[in-house]
């Protein structure tokens, strides 16, 4: 196993509704992310699993605990290292599908030439090459998707987190951007954390997978993937071992439905 | 016969029955006995306004019962230069507000509900005070025309600085952006399209500002011609005035339109106010 890029230390946050009881939406969640790793977190809505995302980007800060990134303490911070995908659609309307890519290298200087050179490796590698001049209205949600994938992937971000990018697209247009997504990590080997609610897609894509209780927010288990690589994301389901993670993982999951 | 053919054929037909009732039923012995409406001394006649149309509109000076000021053409420059004055200072002001409210949480709280009560107050009921200050020349007509196109444009681009995705701000900001970055490439985009979505709804708002203000304080413009025609009883000459009128605001607000969907071209169709051409 390699370092622990991500630490995440005791996590703690609580809500106060209005004038109800403030409830602990997470309690003392911790767990290690290793450099290159693709972590899935699983659970039941409402586990707090977004806002847990949230809180290692530094959009949000705990009511205790500690973020640790590369070793050192960024909690309530947001590394440069960090890229992250939103599960709401972030591209902006008013430019072209290229300047949407281009925008993070735009904020952070990166030189002409050198920003031309990425914006086409991702084009290239995300299949929106005959799109580049299209406004995203023109686009299918799942091409956006990509758009969105491309704008965090091109500033190079060692750390990638997703909150269920997937999650509002149909199986068909999921399975394929599942596809892409394997197909361009293997190559840029980022460590991922993975948020999603879907079992079978947190099985095919990742290494672990960290198992969250509901109300309030725990780590109840976690569970490796064996599954060996390069997978292919549609034969994968029909393989012994996923059939057997799957059963294992829902049994777990399973009694936090009750 | 193409669909399109037939739609232009339907059309014509229905403003050639329109002007054929308008020209001849009046004529008919003892109709105004029963239907006053039908008096051509109220409506005057298609054939009556479309000769008075051509004369002022080939002539110069003083034909005219009530155009003495010049000809059509200057009541309707007057009209349509104070339209135009109006709608561009109302815009960018509104604009302008608009964005700097919405981005400033505690500027927003204390002056909203003042411009809420502003904004309800009819703003016609405000015309004496306007003109008992800017007199009844140009400024009057512009300054109408401005309190009510500032409003709609200030409430449409405040909602659009206020409906902006934390999200969006959120996934720019980790991707590097600085606030003036922000700002350039998320927020003034975002709040302009609520803007331009407007325009043509404020060159209509214009429009009715300034034929207002030259109801009651003019000395000049196509407003001006409407009031002096009521006053000389002469509705061959108000109907030639609101002739005039109504092509201004056809051009005007078909300007304002065209301006719209060229600065969305960003948009899809269907979100936009003029759908069609």
């Amino acid at each position: 196993m390699g370092r622990a890029v991500v630490e995440v230390r005791d996590i703690t946050r609580r809500f106060a509704h209005g004038a109800a009881e403030p409830f602990t939406a997470l309690d003392r969640v911790s767990f290690e992310v290793t450099e290159s790793e693709f972590l899935a977190i699983v659970g039941p809505s409402g586990c707090g699993k977004s806002t847990l995302l949230h809180i290692v980007a530094g959009l949000k800060r705990p009511d205790g605990g500690a973020v640790l990134i590369g070793g050192r303490e960024t909690t309530g911070t947001t590394p440069r290292e960090m890229g992250y995908l939103f599960q709401e659609d972030t591209v902006l309307p008013w430019y072209s599908v290229e300047r949407n890519i281009a925008l993070g290298l735009e904020y952070r200087g990166v030189a002409p030439a050198e920003a031309r050179t990425r914006v086409e490796w991702a084009l290239g590698v995300s299949g929106l090459g005959e799109f580049r001049r299209s406004y995203p209205h023109q686009l299918s949600g799942g091409m956006r998707r990509r758009v969105a994938l491309m704008m965090t992937l091109v500033v190079d971000p060692k750390i990638l987190l997703m909150d269920e990018p997937f999650g509002a697209l149909d199986t068909h247009t999921k399975t394929r951007l599942h596809a892409s997504l394997l197909e361009i990590w293997e190559k840029t080997r980022q460590t991922i954390v993975f948020v999603t609610h879907d079992l079978m897609e947190a099985i095919t894509l990742s290494d672990r997978i960290i198992i969250m209780s509901g109300r309030p927010g725990r780590v109840k288990a976690a569970y490796p993937i064996r599954i060996p690589r390069p997978r292919d994301v549609i034969k994968v389901k029909d393989s012994e071992e996923y059939l057997e993670d799957f059963r294992e993982i829902w049994r777990i999951l399973g009694e936090e439905f009750v | 016969m193409g669909r399109r053919a037939a739609l232009i054929a339907a059309r014509l037909a229905l403003i050639a029955a329109v002007l054929l009732i308008w020209e001849y039923v009046p004529r008919i012995p003892g109709i105004t006995g029963w239907a006053p409406i039908f008096d051509p001394f109220f409506i005057s006649s298609p054939g009556k306004i479309a000769a008075k149309f051509w004369e002022l509109a080939t002539t110069s000076g003083d034909q005219g019962v009530v155009l003495k000021s010049g000809n059509l053409f200057v009541q309707l420059w007057a009209t349509l230069w104070a339209t135009l004055l109006g709608f561009v200072v109302g815009v960018s002001t509104g604009f302008v507000a608009g964005l700097v409210l919405s981005q400033t949480r505690i500027l927003a709280d204390i002056v909203h509900p003042y411009l809420v009560a502003v904004n309800a107050l009819p703003r016609i009921a405000l015309v004496p005070l306007i003109i008992m200050i800017f007199g009844t020349g140009l400024g009057a007509k512009v300054m109408l025309a401005w309190l009510i196109v500032f409003f709609i444009v200030f409430f449409n681009t405040y909602a659009g600085g206020r409906a902006i995705e934390p999200a969006v701000l959120d996934a720019c900001r980790i991707l590097g952006a600085t606030r003036r970055q922000l700002l350039r490439t998320v927020v003034i985009p975002q709040v302009a399209g609520w803007t331009f979505a407007i325009l043509p709804l404020a060159m209509s708002a214009s429009i009715i500002g300034v034929v207002v203000g030259e109801f009651v304080g003019g000395a000049q413009g196509l407003g001006y011609i409407i009031t002096v025609a009521l006053g000389q009883l002469e509705a061959t000459d108000l109907f030639v005035a609101l002739l005039t009128l109504c092509l201004v605001a056809v051009a005007l607000i078909g300007l304002a339109a065209r301006l719209e969907r060229r600065l969305l071209h960003w948009r899809p169709e269907h979100m936009s106010h003029e759908g069609q051409a």
